[in-house]
């Protein structure tokens, strides 16, 4: 019953999302201040504003959330009301930082959306690894966003104003300016996991799956590039902010697509894929020009609907088959039997996938290149940071194309090699794949998961040409190359049946071994130690005057005799001794 | 009406004490409701009905309620009044006080002997009221004294029934500890009545002893040390943990809610207006050690295994941050103290109780013999106690934010006769201190509220969120609630602060 309540308001609640925006379409951009207080010269409250972006990002939440919500109506069994009751409080606090105008207020949303994700994170809380994954994502975020709450410090001190709309940056010496960005930006790095706090996105991945994609897709990470492109005034005032910007992102983008192409399981290789792809807006962003700016937030739209589209789709291959690993999955492929008992999924999968690796006609091949020319653009005026996001981004690309046509082989079709490739995936036991799983009840999932499947899928093609079509055909042409450049090796990898995976690759370059032995491991000495020193250093001085008072109570004890003839002797002694006192201190 | 809530309890308890011991438990605990809940809507009362009143500072005066001579011979006045900064303080005090009584119509510590314990809770709630309104400074320290008398037999006659040794050790060192800071904080007040030649705080406030050097240094020094046992500061804490987790849940409770506020109203109301140049000279040493304390207290938490003892922890970083707003000087440091206290004491309160409702069910509160997996045991309560670690390692839009957030703002901001990098330093250490807060606070939750059910058995008795639970609990949540996504209710009322 309460679940049935949840569940309506959860999708209710998404809807009336959706209504918000489309009512605030073409509206005038207004801002509205409430609930301030006054302290010291400073104003803290709460304001909102309506314009573009806000309806833009309200429009994307909108459909992701409905979707996701949907979704779970035939995906989720387990604790269905506390799910769908956080699942609508995650879209609420995406709301808030959309349409906040007061840095606080931003903030509240920023780090509920932080909560939201450690519970959802940890549904399945008797599982050890989602248990494990959501404290990481909550602990890795919060620590970033120290950065972004000093931030916001010094940039509202700068401009002694928390309103968004009313931060000039010109009217903020450069020096405050660089750092009150760079702090914000620890904020932004750490929610949309970039480098060097990438490694919570990837342990995110035992949460269901519809919580991923809408992690993934519309709030969470999506968060720190609206809040870049919300602040971007600012921020491209500050060239430093820039090109920290731009070299975190082109770090990033082609490490996430490294770890993506050795990831042996369908999730975790798009959690990395989502990690690069945000490091491809942010280095559109970090170009500082409008048509950066663009871009990036036409890659956010695009992405959102074919990256929810694969966390749902690879949610529905969890669901029916009972695990995403590509060991599992490769199992079922004899026959082509996964990809006709799931029919609906593999063929919006195939959409997705294609969108993503930037195939000529899906979305992602067209907010790529929107990416690629403004990048361009920059690089042919002599800049730098234009070069260095130029070939990052190609370089990305033809990565990206890799680590889609792997998956997207390994997951559904056999491979011609003598006996299936024999233990690529199976790690120990090669002939495990050998016997055969039973896929006689391997049917697709209902109609509820299907259908915002099949509305995502339309989507990650639509949204390609809802900005109108203006394509420049050389960079069409050369990011079609990149993508067979990269595509081709993966088919003739799968076609030998081997899947080779450098070992740096698989430990993904060894940040999480190095994170638990620089700040875990002494963190937990740490606090032994201060527990030491507390019961052994400070108890021990109160213990030691507890038993100076007892001792001395009972030397003291020992001097009442009761014999008068001491007292006496005593007291003379005193007086001699006080009188002798008296005569030096007088002379 | 200040006089009747400050008098009521007293008088409530004296006739609780004078009646025959037949009454039984239920009957005293209604008793202690009716009257804890007269105090709390008189307390609410006070709360100003116009805006623009008294704020500290030497341009406006409190409202007076009374002001009589007390010992003529040594000039110590009667004089109670009430301004912004206390009036929450009060009304938080009676609300807690209220719940405790009405927690008790139903859940009592096992030695029994309710009638005493209410009586009890009532003298400690005229004692911190006391303290709360006086304008004298002998009459604060006597407030001081009052309270902590109770607070000893609370602990030692209804703490923890498994360890009548321990509870007895925790009880004396409370007081010890206690009552030595009180007299060097006495001492203080002498030297402060000796330079200024009166103890009234009113005239303090309007004309402080001026001078960072010398006697008024020595005097801020004792004053500060003796409060700072209370708080507690880093590093006098050592008192804290153990009373904590031997008192019984309602002592427990006041003790965080209410009584470790005495020490930070003592600075804010004595320290900072009285002896202001003094302050600002100990004032980086202040915040040094509430630093320490921030990071110290999250640290030992980590490595709790009771979970009596880890909220008592917790109590030590949260206060350390009330200690930095203070040493800040600023309006937005002196602000978030003041407003930290307010929240400290609604989330703790919901801890402790959370804390001795889990205590209750397993019989002990060390965390491996509960086991893991309260989401399955008793899912009302395990939610509960996550919503609540997570308002007190401060997510914003809950009350615990606010508090912390200014005190950051107060660190980066000082008063402009502090040194600037000084607390910059500050600010950055106490901001991984959060970090370090969630910390604990996720890993209390992953040891206590997670874990496979399989191999975490339910208990025999273990009943989920009982309705005078829920009833007790439910203003300090939504209080919570409603400071968090409303912080100007109380910032508003320290405008011209």
């Amino acid at each position: 019953m309460i679940a049935t309540v949840w569940r309506v308001a959860g999708v209710g609640f998404s809807l009336l999302i959706l209504l918000f925006a489309a009512l605030l379409y073409g509206a005038t951009p207004d801002q509205y201040a409430f609930m301030n207080s006054q302290v010291g010269d400073l104003t803290i409250g709460f304001a909102v504003r309506t314009d573009d972006l806000t309806v833009l990002l309200l429009a994307v939440v909108g459909v992701i959330a409905t979707c996701v919500q949907v979704y779970s109506l035939g995906y989720l069994h387990q604790r269905p009301a506390s799910y769908h009751a956080l699942v609508a409080l995650f879209t609420a606090a995406m709301v808030t930082v959309v349409i906040s105008d007061s840095l606080f207020f931003l903030l509240i949303g920023w780090e509920v959306m932080g909560a939201c994700s450690y519970l959802l994170i940890g549904h399945y809380w008797e599982r050890r690894d989602a248990r494990s994954g959501a404290v990481k994502a909550f602990l890795m975020t919060r620590f970033a966003d120290v950065g972004f709450l000093f931030g916001i410090f010094v940039l509202g001190l700068g401009a002694h104003t928390f309103r968004i709309s009313e931060i000039d940056p010109a009217r903020i010496s450069p020096g405050v300016l660089t750092t009150g960005t760079l702090l914000l930006l620890v904020g932004v790095v750490g929610k949309s996991a970039q480098v060097p706090l990438q490694t919570w996105l990837p342990d995110a991945m035992p949460g269901p799956s519809p919580v991923s994609a809408l992690i993934h897709a519309a709030t969470m990470v999506a968060a720190g590039v609206f809040l870049i492109a919300r602040l971007y005034t600012v921020f491209s005032a500050s060239e430093t902010t820039l090109t920290v910007l731009a070299i975190v992102a082109c770090v990033t983008m082609l490490f996430a697509a490294l770890c993506a192409s050795a990831a042996i399981e369908v999730k975790r290789v798009l959690a990395w894929s989502t990690v690069s792809q945000l490091a491809i807006m942010f280095s559109a962003l970090s170009l500082g020009t409008a048509d950066g700016r663009h871009a990036a937030l036409f890659h956010l739209v695009t992405h959102a609907a074919f990256k929810g589209l694969l966390f749902l789709c690879a949610g529905v291959l969890l669901h029916q088959v009972g695990s995403a690993a590509l060991v599992v999955l490769r199992r079922y492929t004899r026959r082509g039997k996964s990809r006709k008992a799931l029919q609906v999924t593999f063929l919006t999968m195939t959409v997705g996938l294609a969108a993503l690796a930037g195939v000529p006609g899906f979305a992602g091949f067209f907010s790529k290149d929107t990416v690629i020319e403004a990048a361009w653009e920059q690089a042919h005026d002599g800049s730098a940071v234009g070069w260095v996001v130029l070939l990052s981004v190609c370089l990305t690309a033809a990565l990206t194309a890799f680590y889609c046509v792997r998956l997207w082989l390994w997951t559904f079709f056999r491979t011609p090699a003598l006996a299936g490739g024999i233990g690529a995936f199976e790690d120990g036991d090669a002939a495990a794949d050998l016997d055969e799983p039973d896929s006689s009840k391997l049917r697709d999932a209902p109609w509820v998961m299907l259908a915002p499947l099949v509305l995502l899928a339309v989507a990650a093609i639509a949204l390609g040409y809802a900005d109108g079509v203006h394509l420049n055909w050389v960079i069409g042409l050369i990011s079609t190359a990149l993508v067979l450049l990269g595509a081709l090796p993966a088919y003739s990898l799968w076609r030998r049946g081997a899947d080779p995976r450098p070992l740096l690759l698989e430990r993904e370059f060894g940040a999480d071994p190095a994170y638990h032995g620089l700040v875990v491991v002494p963190v937990r000495w740490l606090a032994k130690l201060t527990v030491a020193g507390d019961r052994d250093v400070i108890g021990a001085y109160v213990r030691a005057v507890g038993r100076t008072g007892t001792l001395a109570s009972q030397g003291f004890r020992r001097m009442q005799t009761g014999n008068v003839q001491t007292y006496l002797t005593a007291a003379v002694i005193g007086v001699v001794a006080l009188a002798v006192l008296a005569g030096v201190i007088g002379s | 009406m200040l006089l009747a809530i400050l008098v009521l309890p007293l008088l409530a308890a004296g006739a609780l004490w004078s009646v025959p011991a037949v009454i039984g438990d239920r009957l005293a605990a209604a008793y202690g409701s009716v009257i804890s809940g007269l105090v709390l809507v008189g307390s609410v009362l006070l709360w100003p009905q116009n805006g623009g009143w008294f704020a500290y500072g030497p341009q406006d005066e409190p409202r007076t309620e009374i002001d009589v001579a007390w010992i003529p011979s040594l000039g110590v006045r009667f004089h109670l009044g009430v301004d912004s900064i206390s009036v929450p303080l009060i009304v938080l005090t009676a609300l807690l006080t209220f719940l405790c009584c009405l927690y008790s119509l139903k859940i009592t510590p096992r030695i029994g002997r309710t009638r005493s314990l209410i009586a009890l809770l009532l003298v400690i709630e005229t004692g911190v009221i006391g303290t709360f309104s006086a304008l004298d400074l002998v009459l604060f320290f006597v407030c001081f004294e009052i309270v902590l008398i109770p607070m000893w037999l609370v602990i030692d006659i209804w703490g923890d029934h498994h360890d009548p040794a321990g509870r007895k050790r925790a009880a004396n060192t409370f007081v010890l500890m206690t009552v030595f800071g009180s007299a060097l904080m006495l001492l203080g007040f002498l030297l402060v009545q000796r330079v200024a030649g009166t103890l009234d705080i009113v005239e303090l406030t309007s004309s402080p002893v001026r001078g960072g050097h010398g006697i008024p240094l020595v005097a801020a020094l004792l004053i500060a040390v003796g409060l700072a046992v209370k708080v507690p500061l880093w590093p006098l804490h050592i008192w804290l943990p153990d009373a904590h987790a031997k008192a019984p849940t309602v002592g427990s409770v006041l003790l965080a809610g209410v009584l470790l506020k005495l020490g930070t109203y003592g600075m804010i109301r004595i320290l900072v207006p009285v002896l202001p140049d003094a302050t600002a000279t100990i004032a980086p040493y202040l915040g040094a050690f509430s630093t320490v304390a921030i990071v110290a207290g999250s640290l030992a938490c980590l490595a709790q295994t009771d979970v009596k003892r880890l909220i008592a922890y917790s109590s030590v970083g949260h206060m350390g941050f009330i200690g930095l707003g203070i040493s800040t000087l600023s309006p937005a440091g002196l602000r978030g103290a003041l407003f930290a206290n307010i929240a400290h004491g609604l989330i703790t309160g919901l801890l402790f109780f959370l804390a001795g409702a889990i205590k209750d069910r397993h019989d002990t509160s060390d965390l491996r013999t509960i086991g893991r997996a309260l989401y399955a045991r008793l899912p009302r309560i395990a939610a509960l106690l996550t919503f609540a670690c997570l308002a007190s390692l401060g997510l914003p839009g809950l009350a615990g934010f606010w508090g912390e957030m200014l005190v950051l703002l107060g660190a980066y901001h000082p008063a402009p006769w502090l040194p600037r990098t000084t607390f910059l330093v500050f600010m950055v250490i106490a901001g991984l201190g959060t970090v370090l807060t969630a910390a604990y606070f996720l890993r209390l939750v992953r040891n206590l509220c997670q874990g496979d059910p399989a191999e975490n058995p339910p208990a025999a008795f273990a009943v989920d969120l009982s309705r005078i639970e829920l009833v007790t609990w439910a203003p300090l949540i939504t209080l919570t609630v409603l400071l968090g996504v409303w912080p100007g209710l109380l910032l508003q009322q320290w405008g011209a602060l």
